[in-house]
């Protein structure tokens, strides 16, 4: 059982300058489940991008380092040829036809043909599809897997928790599968169905099926893996059988990582008695990949307060559904006054501020100057930048430009002038923009999400040291949501951590990386029932 | 046992509340018009073998996933074009039917080609796109014939050209040429039609029950209730015509005078049998599959740009074959605005037979013929009844031709933006 | 400084180059065959000036977020009837224009609004719609032009009831605008007072753009996720945008009418939305972006090149509508090249 099924070995891949995998090594056996842990942003879908010969890797210039499958060195070059090779993949989002029966799903494309005289002549495409030898099919791939639903229903009337199962029937389907991925596939399923998956996949493997398990549940991992590999940023960390090792170390190995030069921030007074500027009670958001489920904050006036959380786990709802641009539930106190049937006007007037995650849609009119999208907010809500005549009121073109140029000094923006159009900003750039456009409402609460997502060293320092700026010296609260744990920890008093859609624990910026990784893996200790965290 | 009944009858209801109003309208109008069943028969008769070929063609694209098919103006253009060269090489009868499918074959190739690969790169405005291009193809093909013809390009027969020689006629006759080219193979009256169809279907509904039963017993598996009730429907409606024909004096002599192009009727059932094939082929589940979602069928390894061509070159070809049925039997054609209201009538009456922009069928398109073009015809005769004026049932009808596909429109969009609002959430 | 000469055709595009050197083709051809070019000039600017409103009308919906509007014929019918209305009711002169403008947009703003309704339900199909709904208009309205229980003789159709099929202006506001302020330099008459009602609309237009109403409307039609993160109502600016281009139809079909001397009731309205959405697309328009520059340029273009060629065609081959052919080539070309430009939302 020493035989590898698939070695991939000093796997190197670039996009242009950035490095996203260095020297990687994957190696897995036939009969293992092997977990593939990392943060988001690690490389793991970069290097499933590889095992799958996705176009994606060939137009950027291909990969360095070589692949070997049951010992032999191979070249996938194209999704065909993984396909031919025996490697399957399950979706995270569900590549199903609702309006196809489960069957029709299952032989997508892979339909069995009858042999018919125009097939004969013209070729298979106008063979007949023989339906009840896929009916006989579907059954034997989804008797393979346990489930019982009838092959000739229809996927649009099955409920969600069974098409993951419907996927993996079509996987095992193909002929000779060898290998498995499986992308987060409990992502989107309850807690039972979930227990049922893990089940099946112990099923599979034990028929001799190789199964690559990526998730962000250190629980499951625990449960059903035989060996787990981690990654950060782009390298490999360890790799080792389950029985090696246990939940806290694998945590650890996943966070731990050197913090970068700390921002500098003058030694502040504890502010206990400072009233809370913002206030959350079973606070849940339905915001779609990112629901959140009834969250608790206490967030004091002064305060910088961070939100961190692997992706798809909720906390970019918080400030969305705060903000009044999901529909929420539960209870919004902002300066100690309940925000009842929550409107993004009426936020804005509570003077909190908002810069999106989503910078190219919710955060910037693309197709209008800087100078335009930075007045736009004060324009709606305050009236700001305009010319009254009694009638009607003329946005003061003056005033507004006067208002930009001092605000692309201030955040150094590099740009042609004021009435460039920001989609030919660059990302840090345009960040900025939408900076600005926050600060043009003189807010006394910002919230900023993912604020250096996709913008380059400089601009990223620049923006954390303003924030941190406004906060001593206007004394504004400042509510930062990020995937990039480190920059967290270089700016903010607090974190909290979200999982599941509910507040996993808070933590102060020094505490250890182990306990960060177990918070965030879902396996910190369990927010207690009604105590607002603090 | 009563309220599931009385569910279904609802959910039926539901199904085919357009086809029901249109029913109901059509009898209306029928009875207000107070036009002489034969005359009524004939027209619906001469109109269903003329117009059903090219409704049946806009089946595919639908399945497809590329709506409704306004360009099968394209398609009628060139049989058109082949129509006119056949006639000019002096070609008559059957031959020149056949000639003239053989010659606007490869031109609907070539024209169904190019409107797939713009209609690629106009996803999700696939329509609009096709009707802009019916009428972009227009004036390329009146710049080609009225310009071009005796100019640049030779042409035999000077009788079909204006007489300055540069240009076709903008009206042409077929009379002794081209004419009843199909019409004439087989030509029968609707009385001796109903003797041998009649007949036909009930010998044909028969074979089916016995053979399908023997089988399923065999395999073990029940008759589907739909196939027997199916079954009943033809039945009834062959022995109600049968006997309706020996019985009453009086219909039968309405028959005898009504005469009905057998030949037409023949290629529309070739035409209903190649669709029900089709969707049972390979070709036919990837026109399913696209239609139903591109990015699957990608993923999937179908190639979705080039069934989606495939799905234009069908109907292309089937909508310049339905324009030939067409001129043949109407044996006079306007150059250059024949086949201007093809799409509109078209498109309104397969709609009227319950079809949507992402469904349809062979059911849909034979129902809606019959419907449509029972309003369409006695429409003047209503407006003359009602208002003293056969100009306002002009209008009438055009207003319900428009209106039928804005209101089909309008329920698909809201129905894909409801979709699309809640994949958003 | 090659380069910026590139990059500038680039931005210009290659589809409105093309037409940009056809129209200085027919303009050069025009003066060396020696086709009255006076007289074609003045054509040139008459028709620049008679179709520009009804060009113009296509900049609020775009802005607005609801794309060109194909269903401009709406606001084209309420402005045929507020004319019809306006000469029933005996108005001459000035006043026969300035009542017919008013009732038109009254009628264009109720019906904008309805239609502007009915498009929040059908958010990304808007332009297939509006064709339909457009087309069943105006075949709505030639029932109503039948029954509209008019007294006045010059409407009446001699025989039976209803409106004429063409009424004639000369009585009433026919060429009012086409000579007002008319001056002729060089044998070509220039009307200088309808380039300035023009102009005039122009910049209530832009003022409107620039107010903050007006940029609130284009932030919602811009983008309609950033709108809501500021709680601008799209559905509400999406109707305003709607109301307005109705509005500037129906006013615009007047200034046509008045020009060609005639009102053009029951079908010849029937295919005029798509002239206006071409021009616009000619003048560098897109689906999603449109300004008054584009509709000035466009405008010139489009119709220069339809009052040209009919000479040019009249002496290359006579007793032909080939112009008429160049309209629908021309026309329909320029909505399917910007069709393919557009992206796919996902």
């Amino acid at each position: 059982m020493d035989t590898y099924l698939l070695e991939m070995k000093h796997i190197t891949k670039k996009y242009g300058e950035n490095t996203v995998l260095k020297d990687m090594e994957l190696h897995v056996k036939p009969h293992e489940i092997h977990a593939l842990l990392g943060e988001n942003g690690a490389g793991k879908s970069t290097l499933m991008n590889i095992l799958f010969g996705m176009p994606v890797i060939q137009e950027s210039g291909g990969f360095e380092g070589e692949i070997l499958w049951e010992g032999k060195p191979v070249q996938i070059d194209s999704p065909m040829k993984a396909m031919e090779a025996g490697i399957g993949m399950v979706h995270q989002e569900f590549m199903m036809i609702p309006g196809f029966t489960v069957a029709e799903n299952i032989k997508l494309n892979r339909e069995p043909l009858k042999n018919s005289l125009a097939g004969r002549i013209f070729g298979k495409k106008l063979s007949i599809v023989d339906f009840d030898q896929m009916g006989r099919d579907a059954r034997a791939a989804l008797n393979r897997v346990g489930m019982d639903i009838d092959e000739n229903t229809l996927m649009g009337e099955l409920p969600v928790g069974h098409m993951q199962f419907v996927e993996i029937s079509r996987e095992i389907d193909k002929q000779n599968v060898k290998l498995l991925v499986f992308d987060e596939p409990t992502a989107v399923l309850t807690e039972s169905e979930a227990k049922g998956l893990l089940k099946i996949m112990r099923k599979l493997a034990d028929q001799g099926i190789a199964i690559i398990f990526i998730t962000h549940r250190l629980g499951e991992v625990m449960e059903v893996a035989d060996h787990v590999t981690v990654f950060r940023d782009g390298e490999l960390v360890d790799s080792m059988p389950i029985g090696e090792t246990d939940a806290s170390s694998i945590a650890e190995m996943m966070i731990g990582r050197k913090m970068g030069a700390p921002i500098e921030k003058a030694e502040r007074s504890i502010r206990d008695e400072a009233p809370y500027a913002v206030e959350l009670q079973d606070f849940a958001v339905d915001m779609p990949g990112e629901r959140s489920k009834g969250v608790n904050l206490k967030i004091r006036r002064g305060e910088i307060f961070g939100l961190a959380g692997l992706a798809g786990q909720g906390k970019l709802s918080v400030a969305n559904g705060i903000m009044g641009l999901y529909p929420a539930e539960g209870k919004l106190f902002i300066d100690g006054e309940e925000i009842k049937h929550i409107t993004p006007q009426k936020i804005l007037e509570k003077k909190c501020a908002f810069v999106s995650e989503d910078r190219k849609g919710t955060g910037l009119l693309l197709d209008s100057s800087i100078e335009a999208n930075i007045a736009i907010s004060a324009i709606k809500v305050q009236k700001k930048y305009l010319k009254n005549f009694g009638l009607f009121k003329l946005v003061d073109r003056g005033k507004a430009r006067k208002h930009a140029q001092e605000m692309i000094a201030t955040l150094d923006i590099r740009c042609t002038g004021p009435s460039q159009y920001t989609r030919r900003l660059s990302g840090g750039n345009q960040q900025k923009v939408c900076v600005a456009r926050a600060l043009s409402l003189d807010p006394d609460i910002l919230l900023v999400s993912e604020p250096t997502r996709g913008i380059d060293i400089g601009a990223k320092r620049l923006l954390l040291e303003y924030l941190v700026k406004l906060n001593q010296e206007r004394g504004m609260t400042i509510i930062i949501t990020s995937s990039e744990l480190a920059e967290l920890r270089s700016v903010c008093d607090r974190i909290a951590i979200i999982y599941d859609g509910k507040v996993e624990g808070i933590l102060p910026a020094d505490a250890s990386d182990q306990e960060y990784g177990l918070y965030m893996m879902g396996l910190g200790p369990k927010e207690k029932e009604g105590s607002g965290a603090e | 046992m009563q309220t599931t009944m009385a569910s279904r009858l609802k959910a039926m209801g539901k199904k085919y509340n357009v086809v029901i109003f249109f029913v109901i309208l059509a009898i209306a109008a029928y009875i207000i018009s107070g036009v002489a069943p034969t005359v009524f028969l004939q027209e619906i008769a001469s109109r269903f073998c003329r117009n059903t070929f090219q409704v049946l063609a806009l089946i595919i694209p639908v399945v497809a996933g590329l709506g409704l098919n306004f360009s099968i103006v394209i398609g009628a253009m060139a049989g058109q074009m082949a129509v006119i060269h056949t006639v000019s090489f002096g070609i008559t009868g059957f031959p020149s039917f056949l000639v003239s499918i053989l010659i606007s074959t490869p031109l609907a190739i070539l024209f169904g080609f190019l409107v797939g690969k713009v209609l690629n790169k106009t996803k999700g405005n696939e329509m609009i796109t096709s009707m802009i291009l019916g009428y972009l193809a227009n004036g390329i093909y009146q710049f080609i014939y009225l310009y071009l013809i005796g100019t640049v390009i030779p042409f035999p027969d000077k009788s079909m050209m204006n007489d300055n020689g540069v240009g076709i006629k903008s009206s042409l006759g077929f009379d002794g040429t081209f004419r009843y080219s199909l019409t004439d193979v087989w030509n029968t009256n609707l009385s001796d039609f109903v003797l041998v169809a009649g007949i036909a279907a009930l010998v044909c509904v028969a074979a089916y029950l016995i053979y399908s039963f023997v089988r399923r017993k065999k395999a073990g598996i029940p008759l589907r209730a739909s196939r027997i009730a199916g079954c009943i429907v033809i039945a009834a409606v062959s022995i109600f015509l049968l006997v309706l024909r020996q019985v009453s004096f009086q219909a039968q002599f309405i028959m005898r005078f009504v005469t009905f192009p057998v030949s037409a009727l023949i290629c529309i059932l070739l035409l209903c049998l190649f669709n029900t094939w089709i969707f049972r082929t390979k070709l036919g589940h990837d026109f399913r599959a696209v239609g139903m979602n591109q990015q699957v069928a990608m993923v999937s390894g179908i190639n979705v740009n080039r069934t989606r061509i495939i799905a234009m070159i069908l109907s292309t070809v089937f909508a310049a074959w339905g324009q030939i049925i067409r001129l043949q039997d109407i044996g006079t054609m306007n150059t250059y605005s024949a086949h201007e209201q093809i799409a509109l009538l078209a498109v309104a009456a397969i709609l009227v037979g319950g079809a949507s922009v992402v469904k349809a069928n062979n059911k849909n398109a034979i129902l809606g013929i019959i419907l449509f073009h029972s309003i369409f015809a006695v429409s003047p005769q209503v407006g003359t009844a009602l208002f003293e004026d056969s100009q306002v049932g002009e209008y009438f009808r055009v207003f319900l031709a428009y209106g039928i596909i804005f209101v089909a429109l309008a329920m698909n969009a809201v129905q894909q933006a409801k979709q699309s609002k809640e994949e958003k959430g | 400084m090659s380069e910026k000469i590139i990059g500038g055709l680039k931005r210009f595009g290659s589809a409105r180059l093309i037409i940009s050197l056809f129209f200085v083709a027919l303009l050069v051809t025009t003066y060396v065959l020696d086709l009255s070019f006076t007289a074609t000039v003045s054509d040139v600017l008459i028709r620049w000036c008679m179709n520009f409103l009804l060009v113009l009308a296509m900049v609020p919906s775009v802005l607005s977020g609801c794309g060109l509007n194909f269903a401009s014929t709406l606001g084209i019918c309420c402005g045929l009837l507020g004319g019809v209305l306006s000469i029933e009711f005996g108005f001459t002169g000035v006043m026969s224009l300035i009542m017919a403008a008013i009732f038109g947009s009254v009628f264009a703003a109720i019906i904008g609004g309805i239609y502007g309704k009915l498009l929040n339900y059908i958010k990304g199909s808007e332009m297939m719609i509006a064709t339909y709904v457009g087309f069943a208009f105006v075949s709505l309205m030639c029932i109503v032009w039948v029954f509209l229980p008019i007294t006045n003789d010059s409407l009446r159709l001699a025989m039976g009831g209803g409106v004429r099929l063409n009424v004639e202006l000369s009585a009433t506001f026919g060429e009012l605008l086409n000579n007002f302020l008319a001056v002729e330099v060089a044998g070509v008459t220039i009307p200088v007072g309808f380039m300035l009602v023009c102009a005039a609309f122009c910049v209530v237009l832009k003022l409107f753009l620039n107010s903050r109403t007006g940029r609130l409307m284009q932030v919602a039609g811009e983008n309609p996720k950033f709108a809501k993160a500021l709680d601008i109502s799209v559905n509400r600016n999406r109707i305003l945008g709607t109301i307005l281009s109705m509005v500037l139809s129906a006013i615009g079909i007047l200034f046509y009418a008045q020009s060609y001397g005639f009102l053009q009731l029951y079908t010849a309205p029937l295919r005029m939305s798509f002239l206006a959405v071409a021009a616009v697309l000619i003048g560098g328009a897109t689906t999603r972006r449109a300004s008054i520059g584009n509709v000035v340029l466009g405008t010139l273009l489009f119709n220069g090149i339809l009052a040209m060629s009919t000479p040019v065609a009249n002496a290359l081959a006579p007793d032909s509508n080939l112009a008429e052919i160049v309209r629908i080539i021309v026309s329909n070309g320029i909505i399917v090249y910007a069709l393919t430009k557009i992206k796919r939302e996902v």
